[in-house]
């Protein structure tokens, strides 16, 4: 019984230690370099996209948590496709 | 030391001047005194003076000119000794803004090392916790964000048509609150009021919907179950909201006689992929619905029977139990490359089928496309709708009964901004002005074999002009709009419709109580015209 409890806090304490190192260490450059794609690609896409229904809003028109949801809803009325949700929402978002 | 030396000739020549001047005179009395005989001419002496007077001339006229050197080169000094103060002056601004910009320096460097400083302890603190943060972070990401958001549009504006000789101030707004209970789902809704001949509507929702990611984000699969408008088209889900359909009034296929039916309650699986580079998707919307309804539904029964010409109803929630079903789907084609900067060009094919009256059939077809580039855009959308007759005998039967309904509509409009027009000499207050105006036009009509005169209303309210002409069998529009956009999404939009309804068709006109449709021929219905202004709030 002993030595399941060990085994189980040492499970317990492995998962705990590999959850902080993995936010403790921050983006990657890889990260960061997707995100820059996605911001250059949500650029291109932000005016051809949003103006095919509607004006494009200005992006310092709602808060990134706003965007979060009106992309949300955007992205099913209009049907884009994820990756193109993704660059939208990473320029509204970073543009402000 | 040039001017002295010039003055020292000056001056000899002055002294010598007035030595010859004084000993000419007399050389010239002595001679005559000797010599009576002697003519002027003759006495070399004689021609002397003449030489001397034209030598003092000449220093003279080299003194006048020395004096007015000499006073240029005064004038010279002077400015040249202003110049020589203003330049001392800059030197001294400059000596001082050098003094600042050096402070500045010292302080900005003072502050970095401070930062830094903080920074470091910063991270000291952030990498020695052990606390609960990233582990909270995690759980949060998984489970979303929860929050809240409202969106909406405001509209109010002023109609006048002639026909009717009315005139109707118009309001309508709606407020769209959208809950994202987590990432994967989000709760979606519109509440709207618009004024009516009875006053201002009861505050009501015409869409609540739930909008799900079942295997998140990154699938081309999205779930919206609830009530939602009916994606027949483009126009109920794209351009139906007040400040961004970029006219006044619906067309005609989408307005007063819609021939398709503005929402139902359903489930919808849609998403879109990008097959080829950026720009190139295509997209899919199928969905089951409780079915179209029409005015003589169970459950709504507005008019007594079911008879050709009866308009469709928006789903209010009155009419949900109507043992109707419905199913659709709608396929969108992109084909253009956003790197190409061609704009980008839609596509689009729908079709919706059910049963509106336990087994009797509804079809409907539609086709559109969309296109927008730069200060260009233009769509239109082409739709055809059967509907299958109930079979009526006896005191049931009215005259044309027994045919089955079928209606068409289209509508095509194009838009361009002014900003596209070259205008280079409209100077810097009226050119951003200008570049804010759209002139847009469009034309639409529907085609069906009868109207219920019970359906014809003359009063405008939002999006309807209030013309009796649009209640025509084989009605048709010209709208004429000059929009100015003051933001992306605050219009003040000025239109003028033509309503020019072709002749034909049949007018049924259940009276008093009776269940029995009286019918009428309609000959030719007048031309009418409409005008309307109107301002459009996004937020």
């Amino acid at each position: 019984m002993k030595s399941l409890i060990a085994k189980v806090g040492l499970i317990s304490v492995v998962l705990l230690g590999a959850a902080v190192a993995a936010h403790a260490a921050g983006p990657t450059p890889e990260q960061q370099q997707r995100h820059l794609q996605l911001f250059h690609e949500g650029q291109a896409l932000w005016p051809i996209y949003c103006n095919h229904c509607h004006n494009a809003r200005n992006p310092a028109e709602f808060a990134p948590y706003q965007w979060d949801q009106i992309i949300m809803h955007m992205r099913t009325m209009e049907n884009l496709p994820p990756e193109d949700e993704d660059a939208i929402l990473e320029y509204l978002k970073t543009a402000r | 030391m040039v001017r002295t030396h010039h003055l020292s000739i000056l001056t000899i020549g002055v002294l010598v001047s007035v030595a010859l001047t004084l000993v000419q005179p007399s050389r010239a009395r002595a001679a005559t005194a000797a010599d009576p005989a002697a003519t002027p001419a003759a006495d070399p002496a004689e021609a002397k003076p003449g030489a001397y007077t034209r030598l003092l001339r000449e220093l003279e006229a080299e003194r006048r000119h020395m004096r007015e050197e000499e006073r240029r080169h005064e004038e010279e000094e002077a400015a040249e000794r202003k110049r020589i103060d203003a330049l001392e002056k800059e030197v001294g601004a400059i000596n001082n803004a050098n003094t600042q910009l050096q402070q500045a320096q010292t302080t900005l460097q003072n502050t970095n090392a401070e930062t830094a400083k903080q920074v470091s302890q910063i991270q000291k603190t952030v990498g020695s916790e052990l606390g609960p943060f990233g582990f909270g972070d995690r759980i949060n990401s998984f489970l979303g964000q929860h929050t809240f958001t409202m969106v909406g549009g405001v509209s109010a504006g002023f109609y006048y048509d002639r026909k009717a000789e009315m005139n109707q101030p118009v309001l309508d707004f709606e407020v769209n609150p959208m809950i994202r209970l987590n990432d994967w789902i989000q709760f979606y809704s519109s509440f709207g009021a618009t004024l009516q001949p009875g006053g201002i509507s009861d505050m009501g929702p015409s869409l609540a919907n739930l909008q799900i990611f079942p295997l998140g984000q990154e699938e081309p699969l999205e779930l919206v179950a609830g009530l939602f408008d009916t994606p027949l088209g483009d126009w109920f889900e794209n351009q139906s909201p007040n400040w961004v359909n970029p006219f006044i009034t619906a067309p005609l296929m989408y307005g007063a006689e819609s021939i398709a039916p503005p929402s139902a309650m359903g489930l919808q699986a849609r998403g879109g992929i990008q097959w080829g580079t950026l720009g190139q998707d295509v997209d899919y919307t199928l969905w089951i619905d409780s079915g179209p309804s029409f005015e003589s539904s169970p459950g709504v029964a507005s008019i007594p029977a079911p008879v050709i010409g009866e308009a469709l109803n928006p789903l209010t929630g009155t009419n949900i139990a109507t043992n109707g079903k419905g199913f659709g789907a709608r396929f969108r084609f992109f084909p253009i490359p956003i790197s190409k900067d061609l704009g980008r060009l839609e596509l689009m094919a729908s079709t919706y089928n059910g049963k509106w009256l336990d087994g009797l059939w509804y079809n409907a077809w539609d086709v559109g496309y969309a296109y927008r580039v730069g200060p260009f855009r233009t769509r239109g959308e082409w739709a055809q709708t059967y509907r299958q007759m109930p079979s009526l005998s006896g005191a049931a039967m009215y005259p044309g009964c027994c045919g089955h309904e079928n209606r068409q509509g289209w509508y095509a409009m194009a838009g361009y901004f002014l900003y596209g027009i070259p205008h280079p000499y409209l100077g810097d207050w009226l050119e951003p002005r200008f570049n804010k105006f759209e002139f847009l036009v469009r034309y639409s009509g529907v085609n069906q074999r009868a109207i219920l005169a019970n359906d014809i209303s003359t009063v405008p309210v939002f999006s309807f002009n209030g013309s009796p002409s649009v209640y025509s069998p084989h009605a048709r529009e010209v709208a004429l709009a000059l929009d100015y956009w003051i933001a992306p999404s605050i219009v003040w939009q000025s239109e003028v419709d033509w309503e020019l309804p072709r002749r034909g068709g049949t007018l049924y006109n259940f009276v008093g109580t009776s269940s029995v449709p009286t019918a009428s021929a309609i000959n030719a219905t007048t031309n009418d015209v409409a005008v309307m202004t109107q301002l459009a709030i996004g937020f």
